[in-house]
């Protein structure tokens, strides 16, 4: 069995193996010249002490500036990638099978079918789960340096790096193996298991991902921007995950939306960071931040992992059930 | 008699369409059996039944006193299988092929398959998918007899085929079951292929078994009556179909019910096998 799955999925091993060595040659110099900068610029050194000082902050913005095209924006490409690798390798262990009429050479030698799905999908998760993992080894290395900065909640860091690749990869794996059970074509269960992906992975990511713990309140009386990609951190230590932030008056109630949109209306027109927080100030107002802290950061990756392992191992289970029962 | 196959009130159903019912046999071994009946008759089904790719929905299969229905190793292993247009993998060599079947089975003659390949002039180191059709239904069958099952089943093996690589076919086919004593299960919807080397029937129509046992017991047990055009044949025992024309009138009787003798003035004549299974067929009622 093993020499078969491996003669049956090599030329998707040797694109693994591409994927691999392509991403190395892109991301390893470019995390290389990232890490230059970060040094020359002492950016580390403002990450430990004076965050909030005008002079750090404008290194910051400058560095995230230059790094957010390539850290940010390209990394999004991958987004799509494990469903399509998952799918793709999912969709030939039986839609292929089915589509050239092989299922009825494979199934009619001496290896009862259930095991002969089951060691294929073990073999087949193991190779993902090494190229995935490789992969986000990877991306982890080369994003650090920008995470220290932006944090490893933005979708470019926790998406890539850590257990969630390979969570994403092995669930739309299982889309495909099951689409291809039920569709008997390898195309069609591409698409298929790509559609499955992308519907549970958006959601997950913009609605339940926030809540996968109770987030943690504080407030601030400084106007510093500290939420989207390219806000940079105002306090030293790992920058932690902002949700949400909101005008709250002295006693603690949050100003309806018309006056938040007044009251930041009228601090735009101030021109600069004192005169605004002075103005803040004034106005005994503050900013309540609703955030999830930066050492949760394994913690979430270990469960939204769970959940896409969860979800995949159960329409695994059903493709074998199902295969198990050879009703058609 | 050895029992190779026994089937017992065996049924197949898909949805709410029964593919296959109340299919009952018993086929002895060494035996050479057609399998016989128009296209969706259910001669796939059943020899997927056989090979344990279905498990029945009702009733039981056995092969050789292994329960086939549980799809189980033991079972699997005493049946070889070329499926309908001999499914192989296009991608991988001769040579591979003959390794998965090496991991695949408990038992496996590599040095057979081997011999049998070379004296066809197929070389191992051809990629499956550049092959011709006859080649490809050759190295199938190759696979198929490496396995050294004493039951062989072939769904439709000479369809698709040139009659010269039909001609290959059968002559290798039969050359193997000769030297090993193999039982041999083959459907086609064409009895002119299998009549020369068939010695059982099993008739298959819209999912029912019409007739089954040895063809010569099959053949000696109809006759073919020709008497005066008359449209009162009712009260003939044991009729399968009657044919009229203007002068005559064409009886295809059973001859178990013993009263043929109740037309003396009528001829009797032995039937062909292709007419009786033409005649059955366009009676689909009828059964035995």
């Amino acid at each position: 069995m093993m020499w078969l799955t491996w003669r049956q999925h090599r030329a998707q091993a040797c694109a693994g193996l591409i994927l691999i060595i392509l991403a190395a040659a892109i991301f390893l110099p470019y995390g290389q010249s990232i890490r230059d900068t970060y040094t020359h610029d002492g950016i580390g050194a403002c990450l430990q002490q004076g965050t909030g000082g005008d002079h750090c902050q404008s290194v910051m913005s400058a560095f995230l500036q230059q790094v957010n095209g390539i850290a940010n924006h390209l990394l999004t490409w991958f987004t799509p990638l494990p469903g399509l690798i998952g799918g793709i390798v999912g969709a030939s262990v039986l839609g292929r099978e089915y589509e050239h009429g092989t299922w009825r050479l494979a199934w009619t030698q001496a290896v009862p079918r259930t095991r002969w799905l089951t060691t294929r999908i073990l073999l087949l998760a193991a190779g993902i789960a090494v190229v995935t993992g490789s992969l986000s080894v990877m991306f982890g290395w080369f994003r650090s340096p920008v995470d220290q900065v932006s944090g490893r909640f933005s979708p470019g860091a926790f998406d890539l790096e850590g257990l969630t690749l390979t969570g994403y990869t092995l669930f739309a794996f299982a889309a495909g193996v099951l689409a291809g059970h039920l569709l008997r074509r390898t195309v069609p269960a591409i698409v298929a298991a790509f559609t499955a992906y992308m519907a549970v992975r958006i959601p997950v990511e913009f609605w339940l991902r926030p809540r996968y713990q109770t987030p943690v309140t504080r407030l601030a009386s400084t106007a510093n921007p500290t939420i989207g990609p390219m806000a940079a951190p105002t306090s030293p230590g790992p920058p932690d995950w902002i949700l949400s932030r909101d005008l709250v008056d002295h006693s603690g109630h949050t100003l309806s939306p018309t006056l938040q949109d007044q009251v930041s209306q009228q601090m735009g027109s101030l021109n600069s960071l004192a005169a605004r927080d002075a103005y803040l100030h004034g106005h005994g107002l503050q900013y309540r931040i609703l955030y999830q802290p930066a050492d949760r950061f394994w913690t979430f990756q270990t469960i939204e992992a769970a959940l896409f392992i969860g979800l995949a191992t159960a329409l695994l289970g059903i493709a074998i059930w199902r295969l198990h029962k050879r009703s058609t | 008699m050895n029992t190779a196959l026994e089937a017992e009130n065996l049924g197949m159903r898909y949805g709410r369409f029964w593919a296959l019912r109340n299919c009952s046999l018993r086929l002895p071994t060494g035996s050479v059996i057609a399998l016989v009946g128009p296209n969706g008759a259910g001669k796939t089904t059943l020899l997927h039944l056989v090979t344990g790719l279905l498990q029945p929905a009702e009733g039981s299969i056995g092969v050789f006193g292994e329960d086939a229905g549980k799809g189980g190793a033991q079972a699997m292993a005493r049946v070889g299988f070329v499926a309908q247009d001999h499914p192989l993998y296009p991608g991988f060599s001769v040579a591979d092929l003959l390794r998965m079947g090496c991991s695949l089975n408990l038992r496996w003659d590599q040095a057979l398959a081997e011999k049998r390949l070379a004296d066809l002039g197929i070389p191992l180191k051809a990629r499956v998918g550049k092959l011709s059709g006859g080649q490809q239904s050759q190295v199938a069958l190759a696979l198929a007899l490496a396995k050294r099952a004493p039951l062989l089943v072939l769904d439709e093996p000479l369809a698709n085929l040139d009659p010269i690589a039909r001609r290959n076919f059968m002559r290798v086919l039969m050359a193997a079951v000769a030297e090993d004593g193999l039982t041999v299960l083959l459907s086609s919807h064409v009895i002119a292929d299998l009549e020369p080397v068939c010695d059982h029937l099993v008739l298959l129509n819209q999912g029912k078994v019409q007739l089954a046992g040895a063809i010569d017991h099959v053949l000696a047990g109809h006759r073919l009556l020709t008497g005066p055009h008359t449209d009162t044949v009712g009260d003939v025992p044991g009729v399968v179909r009657a044919t009229r024309s203007d002068r005559h009138t064409d009886l295809l009787v059973r001859t178990d019910v013993g009263r043929t003798d109740v037309h003396p003035a009528w001829q009797s004549h032995p039937v062909g096998l292709e007419e009786l299974i033409l005649a059955y067929l366009e009676q689909p009622a009828v059964t035995r």
